[in-house]
């Protein structure tokens, strides 16, 4: 394992015999807490891989706490948990009364207010994160509240869509760039500067690969092969999925890879190596895990994307520590609670 | 306590540690020597040691809460009479490392038991300290005057009307409604706003078996188990039951059990009050009997509602109960059982309805 991250200046030293002591207790006090219990083993596990993950020769400090993700979740269930049972409420009151067309109306705004507010959460775990995550003494934040952001996230989400998905690349690389540009780490901003062309390339290339088998079936079943007709459908069902899962992770490692490639912090410049296949291999060891304990193995897969994570990121350039100053970024009150409520990744 | 007067004291030497001030990313070398209470840095100024608290982290490190990013690390461990005064690490958090994990973890199951008892003891109490005036208001945000899909009929409301009177002697008021939907079901929703399907009425035989669904809607009304099971679906169903599997299965359980016996109250009170009226509760065994044989999964149409799948074992209450019934007495006059089952004209064709949420 040491191997493939030497000379790299992200290095994770955790072992999963040092985390499963973690793990399992944490397992244990969810269940008898009724799931409660699970921002604080979050706290717990992020405290381990953080501090088992080295920037060059120094190691991260998760600094965060188990209650102000209770607290943030909390307030998310308030703040947008009760409205949308009441939104729910006068939706079915309105298709009662007969007004459908009142009640589509508010499902449409409905749909672009969760957009919006997922947005809002996106932006601000990532703030929260980089607010508790300490080097050499030093955190991370970001000005903006990312109120703006979720605008930005509901149009650009929305546009991603035109055109079959083929604005997709540009929404998500845009807004990678857009989040990234507010944040900073200590007296530095981060700057991205990714760039969409390539993601473009490589989603018509899956595009036409997909096509191209479609036709390759159709002219099958034209030349009349000893196949049924049946057996052409379980053919073309099996490669679809097949290919769609190849193509999601082609299409998301390049994503990565060209997200990250394109961040930097002053004078580092950081990079992300993995590949294709290694996303594939992460995948399939994930689910050989589950499969192997029969689903208990979930408490390590965070430990497991989070070393593969540490392990293919990279970065070069210079830093000059006493020029990296403490944040004077406002720091979050409290945690994830809107991703958590919706169940969406900070990355 | 430690003398300061011992002039051999090793911790008077200073020990090797190295320091982030907070204000730059710069490591400082440093010593550090314990004098009473304080800790003594040397080119910092000095720190109480109660202000210390050991991170959790690898090697031996502490932080200040009062200096955000402060951070004072021991490559060395340094001699037992400094390490001694040092605050130990906190693990699991707060109350759990004082306990010990696994007493934490058996008072949390006995609490946690003891959460999912009076979650389904405890709502039935709560729901009986919000007035039904409130309850009322809630139903008619929510349905209305049953909209556009409401079968409206004087004589045939009228006559349901009376009969729902005869079925709930505590005279709380409610109302109830037919709906031109072809669903074979009646459901009963918040504030005493009782819906039956017109499937129910076109499928019924007699209007005694109608009268024992009505029944066992009022019951739901009566024992308030749509509010019970709104507050449990969405208020603190909400803040446990996102909790990942292990609260999921406390959620189900929950629900399992309050559902089957929110039925069978509901049941017990249709039986109740079909023999207090005089109806017998016959008709309404064959109309499970029936609904049983077709055993189609009903649509679950609304969330809030509560709904009462067929089965042999209410057929065999309501049978039980017959023989209570020594003269039955029809529950509507044919003239109003007519009115009834024309309240919402000729039956739609099929490809007509459409309900979309």
């Amino acid at each position: 394992m040491a191997h493939d991250q030497a000379g790299s200046a992200f290095r994770f030293h955790g072992n999963w015999r040092e985390f499963a002591p973690i793990a399992l207790t944490n397992l244990l006090l969810i269940i008898v807490t009724l799931g409660i219990y699970r921002f604080w083993a979050k706290t717990r596990e992020r405290r381990y891989l953080w501090s088992r993950t080295d920037f060059i020769g120094d190691p991260l400090e998760w600094t965060g706490t188990g209650q102000e993700l209770f607290i943030g979740f909390v307030m998310a269930l308030l703040l947008f948990g009760v409205p949308l049972v009441a939104i729910q409420f006068v939706a079915q009151g309105m298709i009662m009364r007969g007004h459908l067309g009142f009640a589509k109306i508010l499902g449409f705004l409905f749909t672009g207010a969760l957009l919006y507010v997922i947005g809002v959460a996106r932006f601000r775990a990532l703030r929260y994160r980089l607010s508790r995550t300490l080097w050499h003494g030093i955190r991370g934040g970001s000005d903006e509240k990312g109120l703006g952001y979720g605008w930005s996230y509901l149009w650009k989400s929305v546009v991603g869509g035109f055109f079959f998905g083929l604005m997709l690349p540009w929404s998500m690389i845009d807004l990678w760039n857009q989040r990234w540009n507010d944040m900073s780490f200590g007296s530095h901003s981060f700057a991205a500067g990714a760039e969409h062309g390539p993601l473009l390339k490589r989603l018509l290339l899956c595009y036409g690969a997909i096509i191209l088998f479609v036709l390759l079936l159709v002219a099958l079943a034209a030349v009349s092969t000893p196949l049924g007709a049946t057996a052409i459908v379980v053919l073309m069902m099996i490669g679809i999925t097949l290919m769609l899962f190849g193509f999601f992770t082609i299409y998301y490692a390049l994503f990565l890879r060209l997200a990250i490639g394109g961040l930097s912090l002053n004078r580092i410049d950081f990079r992300f190596t993995a590949r294709s296949f290694d996303i594939v291999r992460l995948i399939i060891g994930d689910l050989a895990l589950l499969v192997g304990t029969l689903g208990l193995g979930f408490v390590f897969l965070s430990y497991r994307h989070w070393s593969f994570f540490i392990r293919h990121m990279d970065a070069s350039g210079e830093i000059d520590l006493a020029a990296l100053a403490q944040s004077l970024t406002e720091a979050p009150r409290q945690g994830e609670g809107l991703l958590d409520a919706f169940d969406v990744g900070a990355f | 306590m430690h003398s300061m007067s011992e002039p051999s004291d090793p911790i008077a030497q200073g020990v090797p540690a190295w320091l982030y001030d907070g204000q730059s990313a710069l490591r400082h070398a440093v010593t550090v020597a314990i004098a009473g209470d304080m800790l003594l840095i040397d080119g910092f100024a000095p720190t109480p040691v109660d202000a210390l608290r050991r991170i959790d982290t690898r090697g031996l490190q502490f932080a200040r809460e009062d200096i955000p990013g402060w951070r004072l690390g021991f490559d060395v461990e340094p001699p037992g009479p400094i390490l001694r005064q040092l605050p130990a690490a906190g693990r699991y958090g707060g109350p759990i490392d004082r306990l010990g994990l696994w007493a934490a973890a058996a008072i949390a199951l006995c609490l946690s038991a003891l959460a999912v008892f009076g979650m389904i003891q405890g709502l039935d109490l709560l729901v009986r300290i919000i007035p039904y005036s409130w309850e009322q208001r809630l139903g008619d945000t929510i349905s209305g005057d049953f909209g556009t899909y409401a079968c409206r009929a004087p004589t045939g409301q009228k006559a349901l009307d009376d009969l729902a009177k005869r079925l709930s002697p505590s005279g709380r008021p409610m109302r109830v409604g037919v709906v031109n939907i072809p669903i074979v079901n009646a459901v009963a929703l918040p504030g005493g706003r009782i819906l039956i399907f017109r499937g129910l009425i076109a499928e019924a035989a007699s209007p005694d078996e109608v009268a024992g669904v009505l029944a066992h809607e009022i019951g739901h009304v009566e024992h308030r188990h749509v509010l019970v099971s709104l507050l449990r679906r969405f208020g603190i169903g909400l803040l446990i039951g996102s909790g990942g599997s292990a609260a999921d299965y406390g959620q189900a359980l929950i629900e399992a059990r309050y559902s089957r016996a929110a039925e069978s109250e509901a049941d017990e009170y249709s039986v109740e009050q079909l023999v207090k009226a005089g109806i017998s509760p016959a008709p309404t065994a064959k109309l499970f009997e029936r609904l049983g044989k077709q055993e189609a999964a009903l649509p679950k149409i609304f969330v809030y509602g509560a709904s009462h799948p067929p089965s042999a074992d209410r057929k065999t209450l309501f049978d039980g109960a017959a023989k209570r019934v020594l003269q039955p007495r029809p529950s509507l006059t044919p003239a109003a059982w007519d009115a009834v089952r024309a309240m919402c004209g000729k039956p739609t064709p099929k490809g007509d309805f459409e309900l979309r949420f």
